[in-house]
């Protein structure tokens, strides 16, 4: 409840579409020129790494990678000009570029037009556009969501990503409003 | 000196927006290349663009950089090669650049800083630290 000040702005930064909104609405600040609007590590166009990469924020990469590819339940999105050499694993991944290797998806692997996959697909839900690529196996098994408990009874199926959404973010505005009466009291 | 920094990174003459104003986030859309404070990097890293280190990088080389900063939370072990660099962060190695390094309060190296120029922020703990080139202090 009393945390600082930075602590929740990097909160809500890490807020993004598909998450609950922050329970306590915080006020606006001043714009800080330090302070990246969005935790978003960008893979530029002309890196290139080798090795194994853990990050627990969205990633983008429009980079070359070789190695693994780490995540936790944070989104992963392979740009047009991304191409990637590993095993992924994040809560959702994106893929616009290309992949060689399994992509493991807690909650969502999507496949764009100009994606291209060679190797195998672990995920609870999996969108592929008019035009991918893909040459492997898909494995849709259904796990324990990687979420809080409370959603996984929420989480049945859903026939859009926003109405999931929408679903989770009334669940925890309710848990945050109790949580806030509590902590006032 | 604070303008000159944000210049210095954002110049790479594509006319990107600055950071603060990214704030939609599409894919297709974005700065700069960042590595943030949660990503661990473990291997090695070509690039030729500007880079931000604000994690940890535990490898071997960085190569190419242009424009580099590491910020005040990253930990960075590796021998760099670039052009400049401003270093408020840990680095444990060496780096070689042909460009201006400023060397934050916050900075601490091991290792050997070579560059065309060093700015030197007074206060800066240089105990492991070994810089070559001509270097000037700065009070900013």
């Amino acid at each position: 409840m009393f945390r600082k000040k930075s602590d929740e702005q990097a909160q809500s930064m890490t807020d993004w579409a598909m998450d609950a909104p922050a329970p306590k609405p915080t006020a606006p600040k001043a714009p800080d020129p330090d302070v990246r609007k969005r935790n978003v590590s960008v893979i530029g166009p002309t890196l290139r790494f080798k090795g194994e990469l853990q990050a627990n924020e969205d990633l983008v990469i429009e980079g070359e990678i070789e190695g693994s590819i780490a995540h936790q339940d944070k989104n992963l999105t392979i740009g047009r000009q991304g191409r990637v050499n590993a095993d992924i694993h994040a809560s959702v991944v994106e893929i616009m570029g290309e992949v060689e290797g399994d992509v493991r998806g807690d909650e969502l692997v999507k496949l764009h037009k100009t994606a291209v996959v060679r190797g195998n697909i672990y995920a609870q839900r999996l969108v592929m556009e008019d035009g991918a690529n893909f040459s492997g196996s898909v494995d849709m098994e259904r796990k324990a969501p990687l979420r809080s408990a409370s959603t996984s009874t929420s989480a049945s199926v859903s026939t859009t990503t926003k109405q999931e959404a929408l679903k989770r973010a009334n669940l925890s505005v309710a848990e945050g409003g109790s949580h806030l009466i509590t902590g006032g009291s | 000196m604070e303008a000159e920094r944000s210049e210095s990174l954002t110049h790479d003459g594509t006319g990107r927006e600055p950071a603060a104003s990214r704030e939609a986030f599409k894919p297709g859309e974005y700065g700069p290349s960042i590595i943030g404070t949660t990503v661990v990097m473990r291997g090695e890293l070509t690039l030729a663009e500007d880079l931000t280190i604000e994690g940890t990088f535990d490898g071997s080389r960085i190569d190419g950089a242009k424009n580099l900063a590491i910020g005040a939370r990253a930990r960075v072990r590796a021998h760099i090669q670039g052009e400049s660099a401003d270093i408020a962060g840990t680095v444990d190695g060496d780096f070689a650049g042909t460009g201006t390094v400023v060397l934050r309060r916050t900075a601490r190296i091991h290792g050997a800083i070579s560059a065309e120029r060093l700015r030197v922020e007074d206060g800066t703990n240089l105990e492991n630290a070994v810089l070559c080139g001509r270097i000037s202090l700065t009070d900013e």
